[in-house]
């Protein structure tokens, strides 16, 4: 998807009913980690770095009678009984809620099947304001704002916090409710352009249905470098590449579709955390070990900020076999002129700088590359809404990613 | 002589209104900041004291001291007034020190950076951190003699000083310091991470002021303390009564024979406010057991467990702390008086919180925990191996989590739920040692409708002789249980030798000789059991027998008969009518098992070990 848009360097913002993912891809590889966290259970198994916080369009709106503080989450509506605009039961005001009384969902959404119940959003975030003291909107705004800011923090953990600059990134935001907070979120990252990209709503299901065939081996080692040797290494990874082969060559890939590459877990000794190196055989033979623990110092440094004069450790080696990657072509739009007027749908009113302003609403299908949709504007489809804001404006890519950027 | 602070922009902040959204914004972004200087911490450090324990502990504060948010007493505003020097932009202060912070940090272990946040030549904030280190000197390796009588023996002690000076750098100082401990790469990589932290914090104030400007930053700061102020003050009007409270429990002993260590707390309100007082505790130790409890930390526990059931977002900050009056008796365990020895009051601590525990539960018995694995135990193992190579093992343990209104507690855990243990494959790599047994000990966790989780017996073979030193407790006074629920069991310590003989260990030891071959049998304590152990449903125990936490003999504590693995359901009801009638119809809401007499009378031949002697108060020695 980044790679259409011609994107390198992502932060992944992934908005669903209860929670929100984030995630970090640097040179369109994304960050994989050695432990996940199912549920409470922390398990050593790969995966991508992914951190999830508490804040989705689930996550209900709340006042304790103790603080009269404006609390917003991590408990969730969920799809059932949902946000009061879902009309399904819910009474309890939702962040969804508050997305639709400041005029960010428009009445309607999955294509205009479902209708939301704008009156029911309003009586609820009203419970809001009057235990605040504050107007409907300011509610509303505050609401989404706390859920900003606790985006914004999750963030900041898997790029800032990882020795990453934000502003380098672009922000990329995806499943339901992603491009309806893209654009505040990147405001306060400082990260452009906010992308809505084609299909966000249904984009990690794409990404499953895509996803190149993958196994892996590993291997503890658990041995100074300095006392092994590269061909010793290199034979055991030509060994564990075999292996993982024969694994995808079990399930019908040519063996001339397969890619090997391998991985090195690099630490200082005594330490508990290992670093895990990318290395392919040819560099391997070509720089030897010691290219590897000059690689290790240098990531090192910048994922902890020192290095140490111990010795280098090959704690596991791990071969991965990949099967062939899905050329997608994604379809391009047809060009336009830069006018979107063709995609209108109708005029709107949402809140923005602290009153109601005009806005327009388009229609995603009948936009075309080129198109410049000045904010604020809101852009729908049958699995997302865009929310462009005012200040900012969207350009249509040539497959339809929409990039926004400060005016 | 207080201290004196210069800034070059003395124009005072304004009161400005802040609406109550751009609160929650700053509330939300200054949790954040606080996650970060976590996160910063982890990523630099390099001892695994940091990075895996998560031994280290934040806080931001107002330009007058006050915490915002954080985890530690804020003992800036006394330190200030005590400190007899200048603060200014590009200042840093560094001290370990426990005697010069009343007890912020409650050993020398603990570094401490404080740094002063200046904006536009005014100061801002202040942004600190402490770490435990892994080493800082003194008579044992780790820096943590349980048989220490002076804090001169505990390691580098280092009073408030500047690390860096109007954006110099102190190298001679660190120089120094490093000189003194047995790992200095640690130590180093550790402070610059603590330094870190503090000044990704910064930043962040820093960028909160620019963000939403100076005036709003600070007067949301100051209606953040009030917002806990007012709900802190409607707490103690609705949950605190009148009437005094009281609570104790007990630290088993100090390594040198004397215990158990009364603790006692009583709280009452008395013109809308809340006094915990600890008269009745026990005098201080001749050894290392004592902590000092800074005031303004209890404080905040108390307002932790407080608010948390009310509002857990709530970020906790000293707002409240007017509302509290702590008062401790100098001289007593938790307010010794200096030259006094503090390494070991990682029990003290631990017993603070069943103590707060039974005393704030007591008249809401829903709400209430039994005792529980309240300690951060430890083995110390080193020596030189046949190879002429130093090493040192500082290995935690963990124990059982008492039975709660939730639910059962969880079996081999800790209470301080961000540890973490470390693999034992990476002990056997890196230690001459094995590890022959990991597993829980069956009925050690206290019967109840909520079983108390057990305890672990973990089997060390020593591959190479050397010396050990442990630190546990609760060998003598057993964890209580509450609701009709049982105390759980005690711990223990055996040594079995090459040749089979058992030798029963203290719980408090150090430098014990140990030969190659040898196994230490680590045993650790029970949770308390929560609730009427009469009533819990017997396929559970069923259940539990076959996963081997507890065992058919156990099983009848619960009244429960069960016969080749299976519930014998008439033998059950049979069972379980006749420990009814026997008991009665009261349920006690705390079941402390044998009071301390009979505990000591029986105590040589159910643990082994002789009784400690009863603490006496006596005048404090002059400093050497």
């Amino acid at each position: 998807m980044a790679r259409n848009a011609g994107l390198k360097n992502i932060l992944t913002l992934d908005v669903g009913g209860t929670s929100t993912d984030v995630a970090l891809i640097e040179n369109l590889e994304p960050r994989r980690v050695r432990t996940t966290e199912v549920g409470h259970l922390s398990v050593r198994a790969s995966s991508l770095d992914v951190k999830t916080v508490g804040a989705g369009g689930g996550s209900i709106a709340y006042v304790p009678d103790l603080t009269k503080a404006l609390r917003v989450g991590p408990q969730s509506a969920g799809a059932v009984p949902g946000p009061v605009a879902y009309g399904k039961g819910g009474t309890l005001p939702t962040v969804t809620d508050a997305n639709v009384v400041l005029g960010y969902l428009p009445e309607a959404l999955l294509g205009g099947t479902f209708k939301l119940d704008r009156e029911g959003a309003r009586r609820s975030v009203q419970t809001i304001a009057d235990a605040l003291g504050i107007g409907l909107m300011e509610a509303a705004r505050g609401i989404i704002d706390i859920v900003n800011e606790n985006m914004f923090g999750a963030l900041r953990m898997i790029s800032v916090q990882q020795g990453y600059d934000p502003r380098h990134f672009a922000l990329m935001g995806f499943g339901g409710a992603g491009p309806l907070h893209v654009n505040a979120v990147a405001r306060l990252m400082g990260s452009w352009p906010a992308v809505s990209p084609v299909s966000p709503g249904v984009l990690c299901a794409l990404g499953d249905a895509t996803t190149r065939m993958r196994t892996e081996t590993a291997r503890s080692f658990s041995r100074r470098v300095s006392e092994t040797s590269q061909d010793e290494v290199l034979a055991l990874l030509e060994e564990m590449a075999a292996q993982t082969r024969a694994e995808l060559a079990a399930e019908g890939i040519a063996d001339g579709d397969i890619t090997s590459q391998f991985e090195l877990d690099v630490r200082y000794e005594g330490q508990a955390f290992e670093v895990p190196l990318a290395i392919d055989a040819e560099t391997l033979k070509r720089d030897g070990l010691a290219g590897v623990t000059a690689r290790f110092d240098e990531e090192h440094n910048r994922l902890f900020t020192f290095n140490m004069d111990s010795a280098h450790e090959l704690v596991n080696l791990r071969a991965v076999a990949l099967g062939p990657v899905l050329e997608l072509e994604a379809p391009r739009l047809p060009e336009g002129d830069g006018d979107p007027s063709g995609a209108k749908i109708r005029d709107h009113e949402l809140w923005a700088d602290g009153a109601m302003r005009p806005a327009v609403i388009y229609d995603r299908a009948r936009l075309r590359a080129k198109d410049v949709i000045p904010g604020p504007a809101i852009v729908i489809e049958m699995d997302s809404t865009t929310l462009i804001e005012a200040g900012c404006v969207g350009t249509v890519d040539a497959v339809g990613n929409i990039l926004i950027n400060p005016a | 002589m207080p201290a004196t602070i210069i800034q070059a922009n003395t124009t005072p902040f304004a009161q400005v209104p802040v609406d109550p959204v751009t609160l929650e914004v700053i509330e939300n972004a200054l949790r954040n900041a606080r996650i970060e200087m976590d996160a910063t911490l982890v990523r630099t450090a390099m001892s695994p004291g940091i990075r895996e324990q998560g031994d280290a502990f934040p806080l931001i504060a107002d330009h007058k001291g006050r915490m915002i948010v954080g985890q530690f007493g804020s003992y800036i505003g006394p330190f200030l007034e005590g400190f007899d020097g200048t603060v200014e932009e590009g200042d840093m202060i560094f001290l370990s020190d426990p005697y010069s912070v009343g007890g912020a940090i409650s050993h020398c272990n603990d570094w401490l950076v404080l740094l002063p946040v200046f904006k536009d030549g005014r100061l801002l904030a202040y942004t600190s951190m402490f770490g435990h280190q892994s080493d800082i000197g003194g008579m044992v390796p780790g820096s943590m003699p349980i048989d220490a009588t002076s804090i001169f023996q505990e390691g580098v002690r280092i009073p408030p000083v500047k690390i860096w000076k109007k954006g110099v750098y102190n190298e001679d100082l660190i120089k120094l310091i490093m000189h003194q401990v047995r790992t200095p790469d640690w130590c180093k990589a550790d402070l610059n991470a603590l330094i870190a932290s503090c000044r990704v914090a910064a930043r962040r104030v820093v960028e909160m002021a620019e963000r939403f400007g100076d005036d709003i930053y600070t007067s949301a700061t100051e209606l953040l303390l009030e917002r806990n102020y007012r709900a802190m003050q409607k707490l103690i009007e609705t949950s605190v009564s009148e009437e005094k409270v009281s609570f104790e429990d007990y630290v088993c002993d100090d390594g040198l024979g004397y215990g158990p260590y009364k603790i006692k707390c009583t709280m009452w309100r008395e013109d809308g406010r809340v006094i915990l007082d600890f008269d009745g505790t026990d005098p201080q130790s001749a050894a290392s057991i004592n902590f000092f409890l800074n005031e303004n930390m209890m404080k905040m526990f108390f307002g932790i467990y407080m608010i948390m059931v009310f509002d857990p977002q709530i970020l906790f900050n000293d707002g409240y702390y007017p509302l509290i009056d702590v008062r401790i008796p100098p001289g007593s365990l938790l307010k010794p008086r200096f030259p006094a020895a503090l390494s070991g009051r990682t029990h003290a601590l631990g017993r603070l919180f069943d103590i707060m525990g039974g005393l704030l539960g007591q008249k809401t018995p829903e709400f209430l925990n039994a005792a529980g694995f309240s300690s951060s135990p430890h083995l110390f193992y080193a020596g030189t191996d046949q190879k002429g190579k130093w090493f040192q093992l500082f290995q935690i343990g963990f124990g059982g989590i008492p039975g709660r209104p939730l639910g059962d507690g969880p079996d081999g855990h800790s209470l301080w739920p961000g540890f973490t243990n470390v693999p034992n494959e990476f002990l056997e790599r890196y230690f001459p040692l094995r590890i022959e047994r990991y597993e829980t000990v069956a009925d050690s966790g206290g019967a109840g409708l909520h079983r108390g989780g057990n305890g672990i017996n973990m089997v060390y073979r020593f591959l190479e002789p050397g010396v050990i030193a442990i630190h546990d407790d609760r060998w003598f006074v057993p964890p209580w249980g509450v609701n009709g629920g049982e105390p759980g069991a005690r711990a223990r310590k055996i040594l079995v030798k090459a040749d089979g003989t058992e030798v029963v260990l203290g719980n408090k030891l150090e430098n014990h000789p140990v030969e190659a071959g040898d196994q230490l049998h680590f045993i650790t304590w029970g949770g308390g059991g929560w609730g009427d152990p009469l009533e819990r449903d017997p396929s559970l125990l069923a259940k539990e027998l076959r996963q081997g936490l507890v065992t058919a003999e156990g099983a009848r504590r619960y009244g429960v008969v069960l016969v080749d693995g299976e519930v014998d359901a008439a033998a059950t009801e049979v069972l379980r009518a006749r420990m009814r009638a026997a008991r009665g119809d009261t349920i006690p809401t705390f079941n402390f098992g044998p009071d301390i007499e009979t505990l000591r009378a029986n105590c040589q031949a159910e643990t082994g070990l002789p009784a400690p002697r009863q603490p006496v108060w006596h005048v404090a020695q002059a400093a050497e």
